[in-house]
């Protein structure tokens, strides 16, 4: 059996070129010509399955009805409520009684907190079901729609997903953003993971918050710890974070929260770019670990090729703040600033782009630098 | 051909990894018929959910090949919604010439990984797919060397199909890396096919250029004929 298993896990790993999983020395054999396909034929069968409200009526759950595969579970459509999704653990979270126990700790805290439950901006667990002897295995969600984040990461992506929208459009976005990850932050509730696919769009700007399950949540009672969650994208993530991957281990913090998001509307303002995307940089997280950021126009480190239009037409204010964040704060997570005052210059920049009469201001990918104010 | 001589230029403000992906398409005389027919409509529907898909829209790069009578670019590289918003024509006349394919398919991608990186911008790993019902009738041995090489080193992700009894799966195991190696279509299911080829490539422009190896891809049985692939002679 486990000779099987191991071919298994090999065959897969070919397959996706991962490393074999490196257990059980063998005498080498080729695995045979299509057992790639074999592998492939064989990843997450799905099942029909029936799961109870909590009033005891049943909500059957067909294999057509799979929406996505989270870590811990599987997401439904509900076919009797397109407006919600069921979420259901994994068999194996189900047969594991350490983590079927943390999955009902930290879904009765996120229940209990109702201000979260009752945002329209968040997929939040409403409501548990149940398996037939009563036991919790999963929960109810309201259904987000939208696009994801992505579609505001190149010019010529906003021009098809949102023909019409400027910049002044997409720092509305940013700003409702903050505005949510604000609000879960006075309810000590942290984003971790600021992965562009985690956050939805839709054509009136809003934002919806999505896999709820990867926020770092308060415990319920006085006594009770605090949820962790290791997800991350190492793109979006604070530096100390990167270097001392230890620190996963313990409770993040409101400084590399604001790291990330930063890093986020930085990318909604300026069209995908990251901050420190560079001139002959390559991988952004080998640029983000080095700290050098282009804004600080020092290092010898630019601007990519073309970026610098957009830059200039950035309110002063803005790039003070992304300065603070992005080269001062890069080791030292007590020097950046607040999401407070990134929600004032983001008001900011909003007011001057309503005001202006040049088209450059408000263009995605203005086509002349931004000359310098006489100051007398 | 269509012109699409504004739009293979690479948009350098899409800061997004490119993921360039090459369709290798039989449309010899066989093909004519239902197997063309269904062939087109998986390809159309591929073009729109990809292009649908705000993240694999940013990253993949097609390019059609055909091979029927001679081989040809149907549609040379440019992003996915760009091919939608302007799909070739196919049509099934003529030989198999897959060893004229293979060598077009072959500088083409070597051209576009050159432009990628004369331009600074980073990409995953090239996806090759080629779909044939039949055995090629041209010297295809020195023009599959290259790309098989690649797929050896798991530098490129090459995916052989045949279509029908009469694809030659001998010849298709030579062209190709030895893994995953040549598989059948379930009869003609390219729609099935197409849909989980699309959701490879929304996994994959998901992940990170450094993660894209961790990538697991989706369940075939919808349209792979395991049962059905003929077993290489050392392995009867």
């Amino acid at each position: 059996m486990t000779d099987l298993l191991q071919q298994f896990i090999n065959r897969l790993n070919a397959m996706t070129n991962r490393r074999p999983a490196p257990a059980i020395q063998r005498k080498p054999q080729a695995a045979p010509a299509g057992a790639d396909w074999l592998a492939l034929a064989q990843v997450s069968p799905e099942r029909t399955r029936t799961v109870y409200d909590p009033a005891g009526s049943p909500l059957v759950l067909r294999k057509s009805d799979v929406l996505a595969h989270g870590g811990e579970g599987v997401i439904y459509r509900f076919a009797k409520n397109p407006a919600f999704l069921i979420k259901v653990c994994k068999d194996d979270t189900l047969r594991d009684p350490r983590k079927l126990a943390a999955f009902r700790d930290r879904l009765n805290a996120m229940l209990a907190l109702e201000e979260c439950r009752n945002a329209p901006f968040l997929a939040w667990p409403l409501m548990p079901v149940f398996d037939g002897k009563k036991n919790v295995i999963g929960f109810v969600m309201r259904k987000s729609s939208g696009r994801t984040l992505r579609a505001l990461y190149a010019p010529c992506q906003v021009k098809r997903f949102f023909p019409g929208w400027d910049r002044l459009s997409v720092t509305r976005v940013a700003l409702n953003l903050v505005d949510a990850v604000r609000m879960l932050a006075r309810h000590r509730v942290l984003v971790n993971d600021f992965n562009p696919d985690n956050f939805l769009i839709d054509p009136a700007g809003r934002v919806r918050l999505i896999d709820c399950d990867s926020f770092q949540i308060p415990g319920a009672g006085e006594n009770q710890n605090t949820f962790l969650t290791r997800t991350f994208t190492p793109e979006y993530t604070a530096p100390e974070l990167l270097f001392q991957p230890e620190l996963f281990n313990r409770e993040r913090t409101p400084e590399q929260v604001r790291f990330s998001l930063s890093v986020v509307v930085y990318m909604i303002l300026m069209s995908g770019l990251h901050p420190y995307a560079q001139c002959g940089g390559t991988d952004p997280v080998e640029n983000l670990k080095s700290g050098k950021c282009p804004l600080a126009r020092r290092d010898g480190v630019r601007l990519p090729v073309g970026w610098f239009k957009s830059v200039s037409w950035l309110t002063p204010g803005l790039k003070h703040y992304f300065i603070r964040m992005f080269v001062d704060g890069h080791r030292a997570p007590l020097k950046r600033p607040l999401l407070g005052e990134l929600k004032t210059e983001l008001e900011n920049f909003i007011n001057i782009m309503r005001s202006s009469k040049n088209p450059n201001q408000r263009a995605i990918l203005p086509d002349k630098v931004k000359r310098k104010e006489k100051t007398t | 051909m269509n012109d699409y001589s504004e739009e293979t230029a690479l948009d350098v403000t899409n800061p997004a990894p490119r993921c360039p992906v090459i369709l290798m398409l039989d449309v010899s005389g066989s093909m004519a018929g239902a197997p063309l027919r269904e062939l087109k409509e998986g390809l159309a529907q591929f073009l729109r959910e990809t292009s649908d898909d705000e993240t694999a829209s940013m990253s993949v790069e097609l390019e059609i090949v055909t091979f029927g009578g001679s081989a040809e670019i149907a549609a040379p590289f440019a992003p996915v919604n760009v091919v939608n918003d302007n799909p070739p024509e196919l049509d099934a006349n003529g030989s198999t010439p897959l060893g004229a394919a293979l060598k077009l398919a072959d500088s083409e991608l070597k051209a576009r990984r050159r432009l990628y990186k004369q331009k600074g911008i980073s990409s995953y790993k090239p996806w090759i797919i080629l779909m044939t019902d039949g055995c090629p009738n041209d010297d295809w041995r020195s023009a599959a060397a290259s790309m098989k090489q690649l797929g050896e080193e798991k530098r490129l992700q090459y995916i052989g199909i045949g279509i029908g009894d009469e694809a030659d799966f001998d010849t298709l195991r030579e062209i190709l890396p030895e893994h995953p190696g040549p598989v059948k279509l379930k009869g003609l299911c390219f729609k099935e096919f197409f849909k989980w080829l699309t959701d490879s490539l929304k996994s994959v422009s998901a992940s990170s250029v450094a993660q894209q190896d961790a990538v697991v891809l989706g369940n075939v049985n919808s349209w792979a004929d395991l049962a059905g692939t003929p077993v290489p002679e050392g392995e009867k």
